[in-house]
C-alpha cells in the first residue's frame, strides 16, 4: 500500500501557526516577569529557564534517558499483561464478569496512594518505577484489546466457523489480528499515562535518595527552591512525552497499518 | 487437484424463530440434487438468507432436519460466498485463498499455495497480483479472490449469499459467467440466494421463490447448459424471466 508523503514546505505551513503561538507566549512570559518584577523562584524568565536547561543540561539528560527507558519497560510491559489478560477476557463471558470489576477497581485507586504501598513490596528502585508506569499504561491496552478480540466482522467469525477452526486458531489466525488496531489505539493513549506513571513513580522513589530520573530530579529541585531548573525539567517531560506518541504513531503505522483497514471489503 | 464428488442437499420441513418469537422459515421442504443448482429469490426478510445459513450450520434450526447435517461431513465439504468479499485484511490474496485449507488442515503449506494459485488462476486473478492485499483490489477482483476461496477446498456444496450483489452490472454479469463456466468444468451441489431474476435463471436448475418464510413457488429451468450471458436474448429466457417476475411480485403483495 503506498502511503502519501506530505511535502516538507506544507509540514513548514502546517507548524508555523503554533510556532508562532509558542514564540508569542514565550516573549509575553519574558516581558511579563521583568515588567511586574515577579520573583525567580515563582516564575523565572523564560532565557533563565534556558540557562539552566544549559547548565544542568547533563543531569537533564540522563534523568531524560533513565525517565524515558522506565516508560518504555513500563507501555512494553502493559503492552504484554495488557494483551495477555485481554486474551483470558475474551475466552469467555465468565471470565469477564468475574474479573473485569477488579481491573476497572484497579484504575479507580489513585496511583499516588499506591505507590508507597508498591515501594514497601518492590523497593526503592528502577522496578517500581517501571511498575508504577506500567500499572497507570494498563487498562487503556486491556480495555481496547479486550473488545477488539471480540469485535469480530460476522462474516469473518462465520468462515472461521465454516471450517470448523477451533478456540486456538481462530484466536490467532482471527480475534489476534482484529485486535491489532485497538491495540495500536490503546497503545496511543497508554503511551503518555506510561511517561506520567514513570515520573510519579520517580518522585517517590526518589524522595530521600540520588535516584536519577526525572520525577526525581523535578522533586530534589522543588525542594531545593530551583524553579528555572525544576521548569526545564518539565519541559524535558513534556518534550518525552511527545516523543514516546511520535514513536508509537510512528511504529503502529508501520507494522500495523494492514490491520486497521477494516473488513477487506 | 482432486475434485470432491457433490452431494445432494435435502431440507425436510425446515423452521427457524427468532428471538422474540418471529418465525423466519417455516415448514420449508427443499431438495438440491447432486451437482445440481437452485436458485432462492424473494423479497428481502423473506428468510433466504437464513435457509443458506442452516443448510451451512451456521444457524441453528428450530424445527426440521436438513442432509447432510455440516458436523457430519468433513470440514471443507460445504463453501459459503458472503455479500461482501469478507477477506482478511491482513492477508495478501494468496494468503487469503489459502486460509481455508490452513484452517481444514489440508495438504503442506506448499501445497497449498500451489492450489490457492490454480484456484486464483481459475478465477481469472492475475499471477501479477497474488502478492496484493485486499485494500489494493478493485471491487470485482476480492470477489473473484473470494470465490476463489470458496473453491480451493473443492466442496461438495456450494452457498452463496448474493455475491455479486455489490458490483456493477457489467461486473455482476462477468463474474456470473464465470460462475457457470466453473459449474460446468467442476459440477458441485450450488445454492444461490439473489435478487436478481436473471441470475437466477441462469444459474438455477430450479429457481424457488420465498413467500413469508416458506417456498411459495418453484420454477423448473430447461435451459440448456451451459447458459452464458447470450441466453438472455432467447425466448425461452423470456418466458422464464416472466414466470419468476410475476411469481416474486405475487410474494411482495
Amino acid at each position: 500500500m503506498s502511503r502519501t508523503r506530505i511535502p516538507w514546505t506544507q509540514l513548514v505551513f502546517e507548524a508555523l501557526p503554533a510556532a508562532a503561538v509558542a514564540a508569542g507566549v514565550i516573549a509575553f512570559w519574558q516581558f511579563a516577569v521583568g515588567y511586574w518584577e515577579v520573583p525567580a523562584y515563582l516564575l523565572p524568565s523564560p532565557v533563565r529557564v534556558a540557562t539552566a536547561l544549559w547548565e544542568k543540561r547533563d543531569a537533564l539528560l540522563h534523568a531524560f534517558w533513565v525517565t524515558a527507558r522506565a516508560s518504555v519497560a513500563g507501555l512494553a510491559a502493559a503492552a504484554i499483561v495488557g494483551t495477555l489478560l485481554a486474551i483470558i477476557f475474551s475466552q469467555s463471558r465468565v471470565i469477564r464478569t468475574a474479573l473485569y470489576p477488579y481491573v476497572v477497581f484497579l484504575q479507580t485507586v489513585p496511583i499516588v496512594a499506591v505507590a508507597p504501598l508498591l515501594i514497601t513490596w518492590s523497593g526503592y528502585g528502577q522496578r517500581t518505577v517501571i511498575l508504577v508506569s506500567a500499572i497507570i499504561a494498563l487498562f487503556p491496552i486491556l480495555s481496547n484489546v479486550t473488545a477488539g478480540l471480540l469485535a469480530l466482522d460476522r462474516n469473518h467469525r462465520d468462515l472461521f466457523r465454516l471450517y470448523r477452526a477451533s478456540r486456538w486458531p481462530t484466536l490467532l489466525r482471527l480475534r489476534l489480528p482484529t485486535a491489532m488496531g485497538h491495540l495500536a489505539l490503546g497503545l496511543r493513549i497508554s503511551c503518555g499515562l506510561a511517561v506520567i506513571g514513570a515520573i510519579v513513580g520517580e518522585f517517590f522513589v526518589g524522595r530521600g535518595s540520588d535516584f536519577p530520573g526525572l520525577g526525581a530530579v523535578m522533586d530534589r529541585w522543588l525542594a531545593m527552591g530551583k524553579t528555572d531548573a525544576l521548569i526545564a525539567a518539565v519541559l524535558l517531560s513534556s518534550l518525552l512525552g511527545l516523543v514516546m506518541f511520535a514513536a508509537v504513531n510512528l511504529l503502529t503505522d508501520r507494522l500495523l497499518h494492514r490491520y486497521v483497514q477494516g473488513t477487506g471489503d | 487437484m482432486t475434485t470432491s464428488s457433490a452431494a445432494p442437499i435435502s431440507c425436510r420441513n425446515v423452521g427457524v424463530r427468532f428471538a422474540g418469537g418471529r418465525d423466519v422459515l417455516a415448514g420449508v421442504d427443499l431438495d438440491v440434487p447432486a451437482g445440481r443448482s437452485v436458485a432462492l429469490v424473494g423479497p428481502s426478510g423473506c428468510g433466504k438468507t437464513t435457509l443458506l445459513r442452516c443448510i451451512a450450520g451456521l444457524q441453528p434450526l428450530s424445527a426440521g432436519t436438513i442432509e447432510p447435517r455440516p458436523e457430519t461431513v468433513p470440514a471443507g465439504t460445504m463453501a459459503y460466498v458472503f455479500q461482501e468479499p469478507a477477506l482478511l485484511p491482513w492477508l495478501d490474496a494468496v494468503h487469503n485463498v489459502m486460509l481455508p485449507l490452513d484452517l481444514v488442515g489440508r495438504g503442506a503449506p506448499p501445497e497449498r499455495r500451489a492450489m490457492a494459485e490454480h484456484w486464483l488462476a481459475e478465477v481469472g486473478f492475475g499471477a501479477g497480483d497474488l502478492g496484493k492485499y485486499p485494500g489494493e483490489l478493485s471491487g470485482g477482483m476480492k470477489m473473484r479472490v473470494s470465490l476463489a476461496r470458496a473453491l480451493v477446498t473443492e466442496p461438495a456444496i456450494l452457498l452463496l449469499d448474493e455475491p455479486f450483489a455489490a458490483l456493477d452490472d457489467l461486473l455482476r454479469t462477468r463474474l456470473t459467467e464465470l460462475l457457470l463456466t466453473l459449474h460446468a468444468r467442476h459440477p458441485r451441489t450450488m445454492v444461490l440466494v439473489t435478487h436478481n431474476i436473471a441470475e437466477a435463471i441462469l444459474v438455477g436448475d430450479e429457481v424457488c421463490v420465498f413467500d413469508g418464510g416458506r417456498i411459495g413457488s418453484r420454477v423448473a429451468v430447461d435451459l440448456p447448459a451451459p447458459r452464458l450471458a447470450q441466453a438472455r436474448g432467447g425466448a425461452a429466457f423470456g418466458r422464464l424471466y416472466g414466470v419468476v417476475s410475476d411469481a416474486l411480485a405475487e410474494a411482495a403483495r
